[in-house]
C-alpha cells in the first residue's frame, strides 16, 4: 500500500474544489434555463436591485434608486428607534438612514460565509416623495426584472398584517420593498430639519 | 548557407511587430467609428470590478444581473468569448470583461456576476467580478479616452470620481469589435 503524501491531500482537495464549482455553476444552470410555467408573459411588476441584508434578500425598486454608495459617516441623532441609525451627508445633502436588518429584526447571527458575502456594505439612495432616504444595507447583488408569474401567492399589501414595508415577496424569497410605505413613517424626521 | 545576424533578426521583427500594432489600432477605430458615441446629459452608471479595475456600464443597457452559471462553450471563439447561457428559455451570448479589455484570460468563479444587457432588441451577457455602485454624474464629467490606447476603441471615457478613475465602457462596440459576426451584427 503507497502512503498519500501531503501534496496528494493537496491535489485532492483542490480536486474537490473543482468538482464542487462546477456542479454549482452547472446548478446555477440549469435553475436560469428554467422558463415559468406560465411563461415569461407574466406582466413585468417590478425592475429591482437585489441587495443582502443580514443573509436575507431584499429588492429595492430601481426606478426609485438615486445611487449606490460606500456607507458614509452617519451622525446620530438623539432619541431614534434602533432601526433609524442617524443621517449622512450624500454630496452635500443629508439623509435619513435606515437599517433595513435592524427595521426587519433579522437576527445578526450570521454563518462566516454570510458575513463575508455581505462585506463590503452599501448605502442605497432612494428617492421618497419627501426627499432621499438612504438604506443600510450588505451587498448589493444584481438588478432582476420581477414578473407577475414570480410573485408568491398570498402575499400582497392588503393581507400583509403589520405594517412593515414590503410590496411583495417572490418565490424565492426576495422582499420587495414598499419605498412610499416606508416613508411614510413620521419618524424619518430629517427633512424638517 | 549564410548566416544573418541574430540582432538585425530581432530589429526586423520589432518593427514589423510595430507595423502590424499601427494596422490593428487603425482597423479597431475604422470599426469603432460610426458606433456607439457618448450620450448628453446626466447618464446613469453601473460600477462594476473586473479584476482590480473599476468599469461602468450605461445603466440604461442593464438588464438584470445573475449569478455566474456554467455556460455552453462557442467551437472556435476568441478567448473572451466564454459561452452562451439558457437565459429562461433565451440563448445569450457572454463575454469575459477581464479578458476583452485586460487580455487576461481566466475561469468564471463562483462570485463572478454576469450583467445581462440589452442592445438592439438583442441581449448579451458580460461577465464581471462585482457589481458596486449606480452613479449619477454629468456627460460633460467624462474625458475621451486617450486615443492610442490599445483599449480605447472600447471605451465611451473616463470618469473621475472621488475614489479614482472610472473607464465607461460601450456595450455596443464591444459586441461590435468581439471578432464574431453573429454577435457583431
Amino acid at each position: 500500500m503507497t502512503k498519500k503524501t501531503d501534496s496528494d491531500d493537496s491535489n485532492d482537495s483542490d480536486a474537490a474544489r473543482e468538482q464542487k464549482r462546477e456542479r454549482v455553476l452547472r446548478d446555477r444552470a440549469e435553475r436560469l434555463a428554467r422558463v415559468e410555467r406560465r411563461g415569461e408573459a407574466g406582466e413585468v411588476a417590478a425592475q429591482v436591485a437585489v441587495i443582502a441584508v443580514g443573509g436575507e434578500r431584499f429588492g429595492v425598486p430601481a426606478e426609485r434608486i438615486r445611487e449606490l454608495v460606500d456607507v458614509p459617516a452617519i451622525a446620530g441623532l438623539p432619541d431614534l428607534p434602533g432601526w433609524l441609525p442617524g443621517i449622512a451627508q450624500i454630496r452635500g445633502e443629508l439623509v435619513s438612514v435606515v437599517d433595513l436588518a435592524r427595521l426587519f429584526g433579522i437576527v445578526e447571527e450570521k454563518s462566516a460565509e454570510k458575513a463575508a458575502d455581505e462585506a463590503p456594505g452599501c448605502l442605497v439612495v432612494v428617492e421618497c416623495a419627501a426627499g432621499p432616504l438612504g438604506l443600510l444595507a450588505g451587498r448589493n447583488l444584481g438588478f432582476r426584472v420581477v414578473r407577475s408569474t414570480e410573485i408568491a401567492e398570498g402575499f400582497s399589501q392588503s393581507t400583509s398584517r403589520d405594517e412593515r414595508p414590503v410590496r411583495f415577496v417572490t418565490r424565492d424569497l426576495c422582499a420587495v420593498l414598499d419605498l412610499d410605505r416606508l416613508a411614510a413613517d413620521e419618524r424619518l424626521v430629517v427633512h424638517q430639519v | 548557407m549564410s548566416h544573418v545576424p541574430t540582432a538585425a533578426l530581432r530589429c526586423e521583427i520589432e518593427q514589423m511587430q510595430h507595423q502590424l500594432y499601427e494596422l490593428q489600432l487603425r482597423v479597431r477605430r475604422a470599426a469603432g467609428s460610426g458606433l456607439e458615441a457618448l450620450p448628453t446629459g446626466e447618464l446613469l452608471l453601473l460600477e462594476c470590478r473586473v479584476e482590480e479595475q473599476r468599469i461602468a456600464l450605461l445603466l440604461d443597457h442593464v438588464e438584470e444581473a445573475v449569478p455566474a452559471a456554467a455556460l455552453t462553450p462557442l467551437p472556435e471563439s476568441p478567448p473572451w468569448v466564454l459561452g452562451m447561457l439558457n437565459l429562461r428559455g433565451t440563448t445569450i451570448p457572454v463575454l469575459d470583461v477581464a479578458a476583452r479589455l485586460l487580455r487576461r484570460e481566466r475561469q468564471l468563479e463562483l462570485s463572478d456576476l454576469i450583467v445581462v444587457c440589452s442592445l438592439h432588441g438583442r441581449r448579451i451577457g458580460l461577465a464581471v467580478q462585482e457589481i458596486h455602485h449606480v452613479l449619477r454624474v454629468l456627460a460633460g464629467s467624462i474625458s475621451e479616452p486617450a486615443p492610442d490606447l490599445p483599449h480605447a476603441p472600447y471605451l465611451l471615457g473616463v470618469c473621475s470620481t472621488g475614489t479614482g478613475l472610472l473607464t465607461l465602457i460601450s456595450i455596443e462596440r464591444l459586441v461590435a469589435l468581439s471578432d464574431i459576426p453573429e454577435l457583431g451584427a
